[in-house]
C-alpha cells in the first residue's frame, strides 16, 4: 500500500519538518499535499483521495477542531485517519477529539521517529490504539520563585527537543552587562502571541536575529544559507514561540484547561529596545547557547 | 574477532566474522551504524556533547566529543562507501548518572547534539536504548548486522562500575 498524506498546519516550518520526517522514514508514501488550514485542507479532501491526515489545532481561517468535525459530517472523509500534531496538552481537548474519531496525537515538539511510528500505527487497521499524548501531569506552580522555575524548565525542554539548543537561566545582571558592540548583537526579533481560555494573556520572546537563523537552521535541519529562505527564518521563531506557550501552559495551569491561541506576530527591534524589554518587570533572562534571549508569560489580570 | 571500541574511539567493519563492542556507555553515547548492503558497520563511543568545549582536546581526538565523533563515523562510513538512506542506526547511553557529571545533564546534552548532526544529515534513528540510570554494554554483531545492547545496573561510584565492567568482559571473552 502506498500512502497519500495530508499535512495541516499554519506553519510551513512545521510541514517541512513533517515532510522531511516521513520522506526519512521509508515509509510507503505516494503523495504529500500541504494546507494551511482546515478550509484548506476539506477543499482538498474534496477532491483528491488522501490516506491519512497529520493536522495542528490552532490554525486561522478554520482550525483543526472545526475541520475534524466537518469531516465527520461527510461520508466520504469520515473514514479518513486523523492524526493531531499540536502543542495542545489539554486532557480535555484530547478527550473531545478522540471522541470525534481522531486516531492519534502527537505533541509538539516530538521526534521525527515519532511521526513514523505513528503513521504505521494509524494506518493499520488491525492495530486500532490511540496513541495518547497528554502533557505530563506536573504540579501547578504556586509561588512565584516556582513559577519561574517551571517557566525556565519548559523553555529549556522546548528549545532542545525542537531545536537542539541548550538554554540557561540567568540573572538580568548578566544581559544587562552585555553592553559593549561585540557583546550585544544588533538586531533583535521579537515573537509575540495571545491565548485565549480560563485565563487570558500572552507570551512574548525577543531574540537576536542571528539566534533565529540558527534556530531555522536547527528545527528544519538545513545548514544556514543553503535553501533557508526569509519566510522559514521567521516561522521558526513563530514556531518556538507558539509551542514554548502550549507546553507553557500545561505545565503553569495545568492540562485540565483547554485553551485558543492566536497566531504569533513578529516585529524587529534594535538594542534601545532590547534593553528596555529586558528591564520591564516579567521579563526572563535566559541564555541560549551563546546568545542573549529573553521571555515573558504575562496573564491579564480579572 | 571482537573488536573492542574504547572510550573517545571508533571501529569500522567489513567482515562478518567480527562483532564491534563497547562497554561502560553511562552519559556517554554509542551509535552503531550498519549499511545491510555492503555489510560495512561502524561504532562510536563519544564522551562529551560538543567540542568548543575543549577545542585542543578536540583537535586530539575529535571522537571524544558527540558532534565531532559522529560526524566522523558517518564520514568514514561514506568513504566506504554507505548509503546515508539505507543505514540502520543505533543508540545506546546518554544515561543521567547520580555524580558531577550527571548534575550538567551530560547524557541529556549528548543525545540532543546527536539527534541534531542526524537530522542536519537527513538520517533518522531506527532503535534506540537511552537514559535512565544504567550503564550499557553496545555490540555491533557484523554477521547479522544486529546491535545488541545490554543494561548494567549504575552503582554511585562510576570509576569502581568501569572497572568491574571491564573484568567481567575480560571473563567473557
Amino acid at each position: 500500500m502506498s500512502l497519500n498524506i495530508l499535512i495541516v498546519d499554519d506553519s510551513v516550518t512545521i510541514r517541512t519538518v513533517i515532510a522531511k520526517a516521513i520522506g526519512l522514514s521509508n515509509a510507503p508514501v505516494n503523495e504529500i499535499q500541504f494546507a494551511s488550514n482546515g478550509q484548506e485542507a476539506l477543499n482538498i479532501l474534496n477532491k483528491s483521495f488522501v490516506d491519512l491526515v497529520l493536522a495542528d489545532i490552532n490554525m486561522p481561517v478554520m482550525n483543526g477542531v472545526e475541520m475534524v468535525e466537518r469531516m465527520q459530517s461527510q461520508d466520504q472523509l469520515k473514514k479518513i485517519p486523523v492524526v493531531v500534531v499540536s502543542t495542545e496538552g489539554s486532557s480535555t481537548r484530547i478527550e473531545e477529539l478522540k471522541a470525534k474519531g481522531v486516531k492519534a496525537f502527537i505533541r509538539k515538539p516530538f521526534t521525527p521517529e515519532s511521526i513514523y511510528k505513528v503513521i504505521v500505527e494509524a494506518t493499520n487497521a488491525y492495530r486500532p490504539e490511540t496513541h495518547q499524548d497528554v502533557a505530563p501531569q506536573v504540579e501547578i506552580p504556586k509561588t512565584e520563585s516556582d513559577r519561574k522555575r517551571v517557566i525556565g524548565d519548559v523553555f529549556e525542554s522546548v528549545l532542545q527537543n525542537l531545536a537542539f539548543m541548550f538554554v540557561e537561566a540567568v540573572e538580568k545582571e548578566t544581559l544587562e552587562s552585555m553592553e559593549s558592540p561585540q557583546d550585544l548583537p544588533e538586531k533583535f526579533i521579537k515573537a509575540s502571541m495571545a491565548f485565549t481560555g480560563s485565563i487570558r494573556g500572552r507570551v512574548n520572546l525577543m531574540v537576536p536575529d542571528e539566534l533565529a537563523k540558527e534556530l531555522a537552521s536547527n528545527i528544519i535541519g538545513k545548514e544556514i544559507d543553503k535553501n533557508i529562505s526569509q519566510r522559514h527564518l521567521n516561522d521558526a521563531l513563530k514556531e518556538v514561540l507558539n509551542v514554548t506557550c502550549g507546553n507553557l501552559l500545561s505545565a503553569v495551569v495545568g492540562t485540565e484547561q483547554v485553551f485558543d491561541a492566536a497566531s504569533p506576530i513578529l516585529s524587529e527591534h534594535d538594542q534601545k529596545d532590547w534593553k528596555a524589554f529586558l528591564e520591564e518587570r516579567d521579563s526572563i533572562p535566559f541564555m541560549i547557547e551563546d546568545w542573549p534571549a529573553v521571555l515573558q508569560f504575562l496573564i491579564d489580570e480579572g | 574477532m571482537i573488536y573492542t571500541v574504547g572510550i573517545s574511539d571508533m571501529k569500522i567493519s567489513d567482515n562478518a566474522s567480527d562483532v564491534l563492542v563497547t562497554h561502560s556507555l553511562g552519559s556517554c553515547i554509542g551509535l552503531s551504524l550498519y549499511d545491510p548492503d555492503i555489510r560495512v558497520g561502524g561504532l562510536v563511543h563519544c564522551m562529551m556533547p560538543v567540542s568548543k568545549l575543549d577545542p585542543a582536546k578536540a583537535a586530539a581526538n575529535p571522537l571524544m566529543f558527540t558532534d565531532t565523533g559522529v560526524t566522523s563515523l558517518l564520514k568514514s562510513m561514506f568513504v566506504r562507501g554507505a548509503n546515508r538512506t539505507r543505514l540502520v542506526v543505533t543508540v545506546a547511553g546518554a544515561g543521567s548518572l547520580l555524580d558531577e557529571r550527571g548534575f550538567f545533564k551530560i547524557g541529556e546534552k549528548n543525545y540532543t547534539i546527536l539527534r541534531k548532526i542526524l537530522w542536519k544529515n537527513d538520517i533518522l534513528i531506527s532503535e534506540q536504548d537511552v537514559g535512565g540510570n544504567v550503564v550499557r554494554t553496545m555490540y555491533l554483531h557484523m554477521d547479522t548486522g544486529k546491535t545488541v545492547i545490554r543494561r548494567n545496573p549504575m552503582t554511585m561510584n562510576p570509576v569502581q562500575t568501569d572497572v568491574g565492567q571491564r573484568t567481567r568482559l575480560k571473563e567473557e571473552a
